[in-house]
């Protein structure tokens, strides 16, 4: 009790410790004239404002709108203190939207368009000594800037004494002045403009910007740009009709042709990936610039401008599909989509060939005719996924990973749910809990609960920093104890009975049958009922005694069922590394199973009643093989965890941070470990260590029983669940 | 005497193809020519030469430092330090502009940076006409740097007359960068918008809205987004540097 009463005392400390240092607190201004940041009272400036709070909680730190009136700008989410710090700035709670003077507009000026407030606009006109109009009605920026100005554009002709100059595209206003005469909607070229010896230039064309996109246009010979290229439109040119040629040069005209790769229509567009340059291929019919395409050759395949995919970077996934992620329920897939989600979450799972140690996802673009690579977040923070858009059009994006939620799930129906990036790992929970049936029930194993929930993808961690969290989590979410227990004779090595605890010590196959509590922990361990023939050849050699017989797993699941004579259960043979203790299959039972049943009664044999209560429940694994696989899987799909080949292929550093050590002890009368032999390393990531385990084997301290029946002393808490006493023998599930 | 005259003729086509050669490297390299003709240079483009480096010097640092010349709050990156535009030092929380008024923050900081230049070019400049026999009058004036659409104007309200064989007098003074900078700094604030509340932007719907910007993004550190702006057609590169909706690196 008074032992009790001092941790809770140490702990109550502890956690006022960690308020005190830890709390947060906020400077108006520092010595070093930063505002609102998070600094101790000492390195505030003078005589400003304190808390002890976050600067967000403060009244001198509040986020609101920041307005500069001279300027016409508004800043949002602004700190107050920050705002005010500024000259000619006030500070206002409300949000942006909400105050009529921040707001944005489309400003005309001429030709040109701005996306700016009413007062910015009277700035840059002011700057550039022009009028300008204000459109409160254009609220965003795309209706501004695609805002087509209609514009009394012509033919401008200057007549000197010597001679007379023409020049296109200039305004009505622009062409003023005592010799100047402008005609609206006219090309230089036009018959109508006498004097004027401007005509069509065959050959040269030019490369001029029209809104977002740059546009090849014919040129004339006084050099002026005329229309947009159509090589059909050239005077003469047998493919046009002769009265189109001859409007197309008089007057100022919309493009009509189409781009294709012939290079004959120069009505380049931006948006669909084509811009004027120089002619390489195809070669123009007259002058020297075509509509240039913007896609890119990438790996042998053709990407268009504004296309992007995923890059086949180290020890990712390669072109991970967007479905994966962005599939809300409601989503209708095809099962095209849905196969092939299903095929990527399995091949996920192989954490030693894909998101293994140093990989990271980078985003690739088509733009301009450039592949421009995007990287995600690092550790993986971010994965790049893919969807074919329109035909042969793909984007891709990086997104999140949402590892987090994973382990706030807690069954494998949610936890393997399309709209998770989360992956059941079969076995042990979270809690460590036995969530399993009592074994003579039907389906006693609850594949929905038995379990954890991981990520799909594994973050990154650092793992070579000493002082991050990263080894701190691998090594928390990973390590397990497991304490097997093993019956000996109550006689001991005082009769000729076998087997005796020596012989316990010396014939490996006595250890599995004669254990009663998380059996699955010994090595070999169901040797004989697992699946994986690798897994048995490299187990087998190391420990002796080897079955011969080999059963499924099926008949296993009969033993722990314990049904009624239904069932039919002869005798175990001695040559299956299986549990024969009745205690396996009941609590506080001892002694060997015999029969066609397993009873669990409170005496063994002498009553044929079944005690349904003293039945355990199933085991969390049947054999070594599925406590292994478990643990290994999980560790692997945790994070930067374990035992694996990073991106150049080295797993040298690695080969420390994944192991199985066991040892032998002996445990006292009420079955709690006491004194230990050697601990052996007797697995490591690249496999079982051959000479370790012999060792182990080999070890020459038995399991002692001090006098008396032994004590299957195990707690029960108030669920139900079976739990191990603590080193005091005591039941303390707290 | 034969021997005599023709020595003479010698050098007198020696010296016939020196002056040759010098008035043709006189109209061939015209430094050679403006150096001899400096007594006659511009004011204005004496100033406007003075200035133009150390202008264009600070315009790039400021550019690569985020919009500040002396950083506070900022991120060592590829060799400079790059200022936070937006910044909060939370986990899961939008970050706080951390300068509202960047294109007015940025001209003050260039105009008051330039100043001790500006000052100093004057006086060369009165210096330098004196030294050649002119009378040199002058007022100074207000100096400010300014951040237009694709370029950057500097005006230096000095009034400069000079006097020598008659007056000339010179009002403000202008020099001009072809800098795109003041877009660079309203697509910065777009960036900060999105950095408020969403976290950050994809470049590409920025490239797609400015066929004329380049923009990267990285990652530097845990946390942190840096956007590097570069306009391909007038010049001028910005770093924008943000922390909003960050979260720790590994599992808590």
């Amino acid at each position: 009790m008074k032992k009790r009463i001092l941790k809770f005392v140490i702990i109550f400390i502890f956690l006022i410790l960690i308020l005190f240092v830890n709390a947060e607190s906020c400077c108006e201004k520092t010595i070093n004239n930063q505002y609102c940041v998070e600094a101790s009272q000492e390195e505030c400036s003078g005589n400003v404002a304190y808390e002890e709070r976050a600067c967000r909680y403060t009244t001198f730190c509040r986020r609101g709108t920041c307005i500069n009136l001279d300027e016409g700008s508004c800043s949002r989410d602004t700190e107050k203190a920050l705002c005010l710090s500024k000259s000619g700035a006030s500070w206002d709670e409300r949000d942006r939207d909400e105050i009529a003077v921040c707001q944005k507009g489309c400003a005309i000026f001429g030709t040109k368009t701005a996306f700016v407030t009413e007062i910015q606009a009277k700035e840059l006109a002011m700057d550039y000594g022009i009028s300008y109009d204000f459109r409160e009605d254009l609220n965003n920026e795309r209706e501004c800037t695609s805002l087509v100005i209609s514009k009394d554009v012509g033919a401008c002709v200057e007549r000197k004494d010597y001679e007379t100059d023409c020049k296109n595209y200039v305004l009505r206003e622009e062409c003023s002045g005592e010799n100047f005469e402008f005609y609206s909607g006219l090309l230089c070229t036009a018959d109508e403009l006498e004097g004027v010896d401007c005509a069509p230039n065959s050959k040269e064309t030019m490369c001029y910007e029209e809104g977002t996109s740059t546009k090849v246009y014919f040129k004339d010979t006084c050099g002026n740009r005329a229309n947009v290229y159509d090589a059909s439109m050239f005077l003469g040119n047998k493919n046009g009709n002769p009265k189109e040629q001859k409007e197309y040069w008089t007057y100022i005209k919309e493009p009509s042709c189409i781009v294709d790769s012939s290079g004959n229509c120069g009505d380049c567009d931006y948006i669909g990936g084509s811009v004027c340059g120089e002619a390489t291929t195809p070669n123009p019919k007259y002058g020297n610039s075509v509509c240039q395409s913007m896609s890119c050759e990438y790996h042998g395949k053709t990407y268009e401008h504004g296309e992007s995919w995923c890059a086949d970077s180290p020890g990712t996934y390669p072109h991970l599909p967007m479905k994966l992620v962005y599939n809300p329920a409601n989503l209708d897939l095809t099962q095209k989509e849905i196969d092939n989600i299903a095929k990527v979450r399995e091949e996920l799972e192989n954490t030693d060939k894909y998101n293994i140690p140093g990989s990271r996802y980078y985003k690739l673009v088509c733009w301009d005719g450039e592949v421009k690579p995007y990287e995600c977040m690092d550790y993986r923070q971010e994965i790049c996924v893919e969807e074919e858009i329109v035909s042969g059009f793909t984007h891709a994006e990086c997104v999140a990973n949402d590892y987090l939620s994973c382990s706030d799930i807690t069954n494998n129906e949610q936890c393997e749910s399309t709209t998770n990036m989360c992956r059941w790992v079969q076995g042990y929970r979270v809690d460590r809990k036995n969530v399993n049936e009592k074994a003579y029930k039907n389906e006693p194993y609850n594949e929905e609960e038995q379990g954890t929930c991981v990520p799909l993808i594994p973050p990154g961690i650092d793992f070579w920093n000493p002082e991050s969290n990263g080894q701190n989590y691998c090594t928390l979410a990973g390590s397990i104890v497991e304490i097997a227990q093993y019956e000996t004779h109550w006689m001991g090595d005082s009769i000729d009975v076998s087997p005796s605890r020596a012989d316990v010590r010396d014939k490996y196959l006595e250890k599995t049958n004669r254990c009663y509590s998380s059996c699955y922990a010994i090595p070999g361990y169901g040797v004989n009922f697992v699946g994986d023939e690798n897994y048995k050849n490299e187990i087998e050699p190391l420990i002796r005694d080897v079955g011969s017989k080999n059963r499924d797993l099926e008949d296993l699941k009969k033993f722990t069922k314990a049904k009624n004579s239904e069932l039919g259960i002869s005798q175990i043979e001695g040559n299956l590394f299986i549990s024969d203790r009745r205690g396996y299959y009941c609590e506080g039972a001892t002694g060997e199973i015999w029969g066609d049943e397993i009873k669990c009664s409170i005496i063994a044999g002498k009553n044929t009643n079944q005690n349904e209560k003293k039945i355990r429940k199933a085991p969390i694994f049947w054999t070594n093989e599925e406590w292994f696989n478990s643990i290994t899987t999980k560790t692997g799909a945790l994070g930067d965890c374990g035992y694996k080949e990073n991106i150049v292929g080295d797993s040298e550093g690695s080969i420390l941070s994944e192991y199985i050590t066991s040892e032998w002890s002996k445990v006292n009368k009420k079955g709690a470990p006491t004194g230990s032999s050697t601990e052996y390393k007797i697995w490591d990531g690249s496999g079982w260590i051959k000479e370790n385990f012999e060792n182990y084997l080999s070890e020459n301290t038995g399991i002692f029983r001090v006098g008396g029946e032994p004590n299957m002393t195990t707690c029960v808490d108030e669920d139900g669940y079976t739990y191990y006493p603590d080193s005091n023998g005591e039941c303390n599930d707290d | 005497m034969k021997t005599k005259r023709g020595q003479v003729t010698i050098f007198i086509i020696i010296a016939v193809v020196v002056v040759a050669f010098i008035a043709l490297a006189y109209m061939v390299y015209p430094k050679i020519k403006s150096n001899f003709q400096t007594e006659t240079k511009n004011p204005q483009a004496f100033i406007s030469e003075c200035v133009e480096d150390e202008l264009n010097e600070y315009v790039d640092l400021i550019s690569k430092q985020g919009g500040s010349l002396d950083p506070k709050l900022y991120l060592p990156y590829a060799g400079y330090n790059t200022s936070y535009l937006c910044h909060t030092p939370e986990n899961y929380l939008s970050c706080a502009p951390k300068k509202p008024f960047l294109q007015k923050d940025i001209e003050d900081e260039l105009t008051r940076t330039i100043t001790p230049q500006v000052e100093a070019c004057f006086n060369s400049l009165q210096l330098n006409y004196e030294g050649k026999g002119y009378d040199v009058q002058m007022v100074p004036g207000k100096i400010k740097i300014k951040l237009l659409p694709k370029k950057i104007i500097g005006t230096f309200d000095y009034k400069v007359t000079l006097t020598k064989d008659g007056t000339e007098t010179y009002n403000l003074f202008n020099i001009m960068l072809d800098n795109n900078l003041y877009e660079l700094i309203k697509i910065s604030d777009i960036i900060v918008e999105w950095a408020i509340v969403y976290g950050k932007i994809d470049p590409i719907s920025i490239m797609a809205a400015y066929s004329y910007i380049d923009v990267k993004r990285e990652y530097p550190t845990w946390g942190d987004v840096i956007y590097i702006l570069k306009d391909k057609e007038v010049g001028g590169e910005f770093r924008v540097l943000t922390r909003s909706f960050a979260y720790p690196p590994v599992p808590s």
